[in-house]
């Protein structure tokens, strides 16, 4: 009981809230309980061992792709127009924006449709009506970018298609959409999202860090029906960044032989 | 630790920067931060692409809601609070990976250099990693913030939204299980 006692000061003593008289107490049972003086001293080799664990160097393109999101960012690309209210903790904020989006936004981006076509008409008259009707494509555009974010989230694979259906109507994508759309293409766990995702992205591929992930997204799939089809985006692209993958896909005789037939008709023609 | 202190608030005024416009500075956060977010992430999932994206998803975050940053507490917390949601929402998105978790760690490590005297600190390491996988994720979590970052139990309960006294219990038990856990391992590369 006393041990248990004394063990329970552990805690504390890594805390460095350990009072006088406490400490006073553990001082003297260590010195007369030899389990516990081993004891400590074994947990504080280990809190030692843990502070040396060996860094990992994460990949060189994490930087690049950190200043192409900043970058994207400051060209005004990733601008948030949800702001939070004064006096709101940043979790009840964020909990109240991640459960009610969806709704709101789908409502809001109806709202501004009809604003839009309401707004236009009445604009036409006024002088600054381009100016303001550019605004008002803008702010249209920014809530079908962000319903179709908040539609990929969701936890219905149905839903999810939809998200990406909806992408098609976002002409002028942020890094924030881009991750999304890659990251349903990397992880969704339906393959007909995923088979989706590959054509919705076919239509952002002017951007670099799209046609990289997409070579990237190869490695990591493993439906031979989203293989084949990002092979044959790849190949469509002429992305000749895929050939590594290609080829490895081509020898690793776990893969499936019509994947591999494929990687291997890929590499012909891009070779 | 004065020293410490020093570059806090340091990061602090450059965050508080970001907030009123200058994102530049979020540059500077990225290059100071970047790597012990990626090591977190990394240990804590074992998957070192999807902690890439992660780190990722974190320098986003930051820059999206930078205007509910009060600098009244330390950088570091904040961002690994908002690492903590951003795993929390990754995996309620994709539940699918959280099987095969440190494959990858392991398989890193046995890719290391084991020659002379090296090859018993990195067994060390290795049963270490090895017996940090097995700890349920709470236990881990407590363990990597605690032990590899360094920061203090008053620090991880702002981080975890929870009591000082439950960080301690917690740490507690956590490190009583890897101590555990290293101890079966040990007997059982013995047999």
């Amino acid at each position: 009981m006393k041990c248990q006692r004394i063990q329970d000061l552990f805690a504390d003593e890594w805390a460095g809230t350990l009072d006088a008289g406490d400490r006073a107490e553990l001082e003297l049972h260590l010195s007369e309980c030899a389990s516990c003086r081993e004891e400590r001293e074994s947990l504080n080799r280990l809190w030692a061992r843990l502070a040396v664990i060996p860094s990992e160097e994460p990949g060189s393109g994490m930087r690049s792709r950190f200043h192409a999101m900043l970058e994207g960012y400051q060209q005004g690309l990733g601008h948030a127009r949800i702001l939070p209210s004064r006096g709101m903790s940043f979790g009840e904020w964020f909990a109240a924006w991640s459960g009610h989006r969806l709704a709101f936004q789908t409502g809001f981006a109806a709202m501004l449709l009809l604003a839009g076509f309401f707004g236009g008409y009445l604009l036409r008259a006024s002088r600054n009506g381009h100016e303001e009707l550019a605004n008002l494509r803008d702010e249209i555009h920014e809530m079908r970018r962000m319903v179709t974010i908040s539609l990929l989230k969701q936890q219905s694979a149905s839903e999810r298609l939809k998200g990406v259906s909806w992408s098609s109507q976002v002409s002028r994508p942020d890094p924030e959409f881009l991750n999304t759309l890659m990251h349903t293409l990397n992880y969704d766990t339906n393959v007909d999202v995923r088979l989706a995702a590959v054509d919705a992205l076919a239509r952002f591929a002017g951007y670099p860090a799209v046609r990289g992930g997409l070579v990237k997204s190869l490695t990591k799939q493993d439906s031979p029906l989203v293989q084949i089809s990002l092979i044959d985006l790849l190949v469509q692209l002429h992305e000749r960044q895929s050939i590594d993958v290609l080829r490895q896909l081509t020898n690793d005789t776990t893969q499936n032989e019509q994947v591999r037939q494929r990687a291997q008709w890929g590499l012909q023609r891009l070779s | 630790m004065e020293q410490r202190t020093t570059d806090e608030s340091s990061d602090q005024s450059l965050m508080l920067a970001v907030r009123e416009g200058d994102v530049e500075k979020l540059g500077i956060l990225f290059e100071r931060h970047h790597g012990q977010l990626f090591n977190f992430l990394f240990r804590l999932t074992g998957n070192r692409h999807l902690s890439e994206d992660l780190v990722q998803e974190v320098f986003v975050r930051l820059l999206k809601y930078r205007h509910t940053y009060r600098g009244e507490s330390q950088f570091t917390t904040w961002m690994f609070h908002i690492a903590r949601n951003a795993r929390i929402d990754h995996f309620r998105r994709s539940p699918r990976e959280e099987v095969g978790m440190e494959d990858e760690i392991r398989e890193h490590v046995s890719l290391l250099p084991t020659p002379g005297e090296r090859a018993e600190h990195e067994e060390e390491t290795r049963i270490m990693l090895d017996a940090l996988a097995r700890l349920p994720e709470e236990k881990r979590e407590v363990l990597l913030l605690r032990g590899l970052q360094g920061l203090k139990f008053e620090e991880i309960a702002e981080i975890l939204k929870c009591s000082v006294n439950t960080i301690k219990g917690r740490a507690f038990r956590a490190i009583r299980d890897l101590q555990v856990a290293v101890h079966q391992l040990k007997s059982e590369r013995v047999l």
